[in-house]
């Protein structure tokens, strides 16, 4: 990327601007989501946040079959079976001209914005913020852009909006330093108390999300630690006592908050093109959930609550 | 809260009345066939057939005072005959009393019924233009009675110099009025009779009760009511013989002061006022249409402008949550300086799914109001009447949603006479000119309707002694007696207009993907063989509804069209025209018979809903949809403006209650006029439609008006779902 010429028209890849938040942080908020995750998670629902680079999404039950993609796709990745209109994404090069065309069902994931044009849309909403609400960047994993993350954070802060960073805290603690000026809270993902399993099913160890986890806190960052509840991973005694533990030692913890995991993202594997997940993960009912709330209050007096 | 008792008294009440005719029969709102019978039985033989004296000779005076024999006293003589033969109708539950009598007519009855209606058909029409739809002066009923309001008239009358000929339409008005008032002095008696009658029948509890309504029936509505019961009894008994929305307006502001006398006297306790407050709400559903707003507002200001909240504020929508009438709701106005806990406890009554109050902008209501030349008083002291038309309370002669304008066919022949525009400007001129053209051609036929009923009557004259300035003019509303007498028409598919423009200018003018012809083509075919632009324009082009810079210009393009279409256009009264979108039904009834539009929507589907979007299109969530919903000025829009927002039951209630706290403030902060929440699962929705008869009472919002979901008719039905399916998370 050239280098830009001020903070505002750096750019970075984000897939989604929802507005009307009520689930990440305080208040009325509008989350960013930006593209791109340095981990996989095996129960992520959000596939189209994994790619750093912009996809594409294919909705089959919105297509009309009108056959303009299989006319404008350069390597003919489109093309009719059986009066079925068949999407095979191994060739796409991503030029993206069959999106143009399509009237329904294809969708760009990822768009490539300067910070300043998503700083515009967050202002929009400036007048339901109030006093608690404002931005949250989440992802994918917003700190792995570091710089437009930067520079989405710094310009919040200098509009007066506040600010929030869901993470899963695996990047260098050189980009916290960056952004922790500029961040009012962290929802910050605590995800398996082993190790080992945590490498099993993330790709990656917990040791430097734990680390970052403890320094942002030595450095007074408010935290919110964010623990998703998957049946048969991390629904262990081990995982709670982990939690309460993790939690106690936080100086800066505001809560723990508990979230259950869910379907929705298996039919966006499919959009995606992934095929389904590997692993089907089962539903915790709300009884479970607060099971386990009960669970980790055992070894803890913070705050635990269901997202 | 009400105790066990007093819950399933409520409920008997509420059962009872759902099995009533209304309910069965939507009876019109006309009339109750039994009633008009006996109307059409004064109204023929108020004319006799007796010769009543040459002019040579001395006329028989006697005869001429028997029979009223001009048109319009004819009319209060058959009005007054219903009430003097009317059957009080008492259930022994109830708190209040007053219902009209439904029991069927006999076989002659019918055949009677018949031929009197082809006699009528020699009278003048007095019902073909909107009755009622408006607030009465009770405050002013509570203060002096039946029998204040009559010694008032009489006096008028009699300082009248009949010698000046000026003054003979005044004395018949005044007659007419005593015709009417002492008739209902004439019904109350009956009822205070049968009430002794079943109080002398009765034992034990029962005779206490009934002893006490006789007790109170015997003064009310003649004399001036003393207690909150009385109060509530004098004018429910007053309004139910008209069968028609003359709203109760602001309940809090004249009810407190009986209630809080009650209280300090220790002949009350809050949870007798609030059962009582109950059964009030209750009783519009045992004699008006259902799915018809009949709405008492609280909140807001009074007439000098300083803040009320009250307890009966409070209790009102406590009222509201157990009673969930679809018919007697409550609606909210709320400023700038009302309280956030008045509008956490409306959003706690929203979150029930009890689909009220809708949410009125105070501050721009007022604003609006003397912006047409209402007087600062009246302007705090105004009421929805209709669904969402705003009108001052108790001096109000203004026609709400008359007509209703379908402006999707004026966009429509815009485009074909711009057939070579380069711009949307032109078209919007064109659209302005020809919506401006049928307005005044619509005009001319209601001006006549005017004009007919100023010789002939239509409103009940005992209204008119209720409205200011009537009385003191000596005019009734129909002669223009009322102080404000504006129209109010309303504009149906505003968002469609919106999103169509919006689509020509990205089709025809910016991509040049097809010409202006071509594109009318397309939607003459009803998008035969085109579904892929269908999907296109649904699909690929910003709408209104989505905090879209350029869609939302178009908004206030199209209302500012709408607001010139209306200039100039003056009404029988000498008065002028204010605009608004509500669409009631009208936008599904409207719809049936519209051709497809520009902007994806296909033949015989509904139009949008007042001037929310189009359902379905506020893909960016409620502050998106609040954002371009008050990017325009509604302050021009008295007729009416309603905005949807929807919510899942659970994201009204804990932590998600401080959100739609801030929601509705920025949406008043931003001059919405009216805001209304639906909040009910579509699950709950489709198993409803699948089995109707679990879901008897399930209410939904539907456009400014709450309705029981299974009376709605299937389109209507289906759009609420669509909408829902938006549902905001
Ligand atoms: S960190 Fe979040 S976005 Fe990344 S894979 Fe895990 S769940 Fe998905
Ligand atoms: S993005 Fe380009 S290469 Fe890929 S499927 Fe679409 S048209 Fe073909
Ligand atoms: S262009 Fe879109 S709608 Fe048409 S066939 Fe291709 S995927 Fe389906």
């Amino acid at each position: 990327m050239s280098s830009p010429s001020t903070e505002k028209e750096i750019r970075g890849n984000i897939f989604n601007i929802q507005r009307y938040c009520t689930h990440d942080g305080p208040g009325i908020r509008t989350t960013v989501f930006l593209k791109g995750c340095p981990i996989r998670c095996a129960w992520c629902h959000n596939p189209e946040s994994h790619d750093f680079k912009s996809e594409i999404g294919y909705n089959e039950s919105s297509c009309i079959k009108c056959g303009k993609c299989i006319a404008v796709c350069p390597v003919h990745c489109h093309t009719v079976m059986d009066g079925k209109h068949v999407f095979d994404r191994a060739n796409c090069i991503r030029c993206f001209k069959c999106v143009e065309v399509c009237p329904s069902a294809l969708e760009k994931i990822g768009k490539s914005v300067t910070v300043q044009e998503v700083l515009d849309e967050v202002a929009e909403d400036k007048i339901f913020y109030k006093d608690a609400g404002g931005i949250t960047l989440s992802g994918g994993e917003p700190l792995s852009q570091a710089e437009f993350a930067v520079g989405l954070l710094k310009g919040a802060k200098e509009m007066g909006i506040t600010t929030c960073v869901e993470t899963g805290g695996f990047v260098g603690y050189e980009v916290f330093e960056k952004v922790l000026p500029y961040v009012d809270l962290f929802l910050y993902d605590y995800k398996l108390t082993d190790s080992g399993l945590h490498k099993k099913y993330t790709g990656v160890d917990n040791t430097l999300i734990l680390e970052n986890l403890f320094r942002i806190d030595e450095s007074g960052a408010k935290i919110i630690l964010r623990c998703p509840i998957i049946p048969g991973v991390n629904d262990t005694e081990e995982h709670f006592s982990g939690i309460a533990r993790v939690a106690n030692s936080l100086k800066n913890l505001i809560k723990v908050e508990i979230e259950p995991a869910h379907t929705i993202g298996d039919m966006k594997y499919e959009q995606m093109g992934y095929g389904r997940p590997d692993l089907k993960y089962g539903v915790p009912d709300s009884e479970e959930v607060l099971l386990c709330i009960d669970k980790i209050k055992k070894y803890t007096s913070v705050t635990v609550k269901k997202s | 809260m009400l105790n066990e008792k007093q819950l399933s008294r409520i409920k008997r009440i509420k059962d009872f009345y759902m099995e009533e005719p209304v309910f069965k029969h939507h009876v019109s709102y006309v009339r109750v066939m039994r009633q008009r019978l006996n109307f059409m039985r004064a109204y023929i033989n108020s004319i006799g057939t007796e010769w009543i004296g040459p002019a040579v000779t001395p006329y028989n005076t006697e005869l001429l005072k028997s029979r009223p024999y001009t048109a319009r006293l004819r009319l209060a003589y058959a009005e007054a005959a219903i009430l003097n033969n009317m059957e009080p109708m008492i259930h022994d539950d109830e708190l209040l009393v007053g219902r009209p009598d439904y029991t069927p007519l006999t076989k002659e009855e019918e055949d009677e019924y018949k031929n009197l209606e082809l006699a009528m058909r020699g009278a003048p029409n007095t019902t073909y233009l909107t009755l009622g739809h408006m607030s009465l002066d009770y405050p002013k009923l509570l203060r002096v009675g039946i029998n204040g309001l009559i010694a008032e008239v009489k006096a008028r009358k009699d300082a009248l110099d009949l010698n000046d000929p000026e003054n003979l339409p005044k004395c018949e008005f005044y007659e007419g009025c005593l015709m009417e008032l002492e008739a209902e002095l004439v019904l109350q008696r009956r009822y205070a009779e049968k009430l002794k009658e079943k109080a002398e029948k009765a034992t034990g509890e029962k005779k206490e009760h009934f002893e006490k309504l006789y007790e109170i029936v015997s003064r009310v509505p003649a004399e001036p009511a003393r207690t909150f019961r009385e109060a509530l009894q004098a004018i429910h008994f007053f309004s139910f013989t008209l069968w028609e929305l003359y709203y109760f307006g602001r309940i809090d502001q004249y009810l407190y002061p009986y209630y809080k006398a009650d209280l300090e006297a220790g002949r009350i306790t809050p949870d007798e006022a609030l059962e009582l407050l109950c059964c009030f709400l209750l009783l519009p559903d045992a004699y008006i249409m259902p799915n018809v707003a009949y709405d008492s507002m609280i909140g807001g200001k009074d007439r000098q402008g300083n803040i009320v909240e009250n307890d009966i504020t409070f209790m009102a929508l406590d009222a509201a949550e157990i009673v969930r009438s679809g018919t007697g709701k409550i609606a909210l106005a709320f400023g700038k300086d009302n309280s956030d806990r008045l509008l956490r406890r409306a959003i706690q009554v929203n979150a029930t799914g009890a689909t009220q109050p809708a949410i009125y902008d105070d501050d721009l209501i007022t604003e609006g109001l003397i912006k047409i030349g209402i007087s600062p008083e009246d302007a705090h002291y105004y009421c929805n009447t209709g669904c969402t038309e705003i009108t001052p309370i108790g001096c109000s002669g203004i026609y709400p949603c008359a007509p209703y304008h379908n402006i999707a066919n004026a966009l429509l022949r815009a485009m074909r006479e711009n057939l070579d525009a380069t711009s949307t400007k032109p078209i919007l001129e064109s659209f302005e000119k020809i919506l401006h053209r049928e307005v005044q051609e619509q005009q001319l036929y209601i001006n006549r309707r005017q004009m007919e009923r100023s010789r002939n009557g239509g409103e009940p004259l005992r209204v008119s002694c209720l409205v200011d300035d009537c009385l003191s003019r000596g005019k009734a509303i129909d002669e223009g007696g009322a102080r404000y007498n504006h129209i109010e028409p309303t504009f149906v598919g505003v968002s469609n207009v919106v999103d169509s423009l919006v689509t020509i200018e990205t089709l025809v003018f910016n991509e040049k993907k097809l010409t202006m012809q071509e594109l009318l083509d397309v939607v003459d075919s009803n998008y035969e063989g085109k579904e892929d632009l269908r999907q296109y324009i649904l699909n690929r082009i910003p709408h209104y509804g989505v905090n879209d810079k350029n869609a939302d210009k178009y908004a206030a393009m199209v209302s500012n069209a709408i607001i010139g279409a209306c200039k100039g256009v003056t009404t029988y009264r000498h008065s002028f025209l204010v605009p608004g979108t509500f669409t009631y039904i009208e936008n599904a009834t409207l719809g049936r018979v519209t051709q497809a539009t520009p902007d994806g929507r296909l033949k015989g589907t509904p139009l949008a809903a007042s001037s929310s979007a189009t359902a379905g299109r506020e893909i960016k969530g409620p502050t998106a949809a609040v954002l371009s919903a008050t990017s325009w000025d509604h302050s021009h829009y008295m007729g009416g403006i309603v905005i949807n927002l929807k919510f899942a039951p659970n994201q009204m209630s804990g932590e998600n209650e401080d959100n739609v706290v801030t929601l509705i403030r920025a949406f008043l902060e931003r001059k919405g006029m009216e805001v209304q929440i639906n909040c009910i699962s579509n699950e709950t929705l489709r198993d409803a439609q699948k089995h109707p008869e679990n879901y008897k009472d399930l209410l939904v919002r539907v456009s400014g008006f709450s309705a029981y979901f299974t009376h709605l008719p299937n389109d209507i039905q289906q759009e609420v779902i669509d909408r829902n399916e938006q549902s905001f998370n």
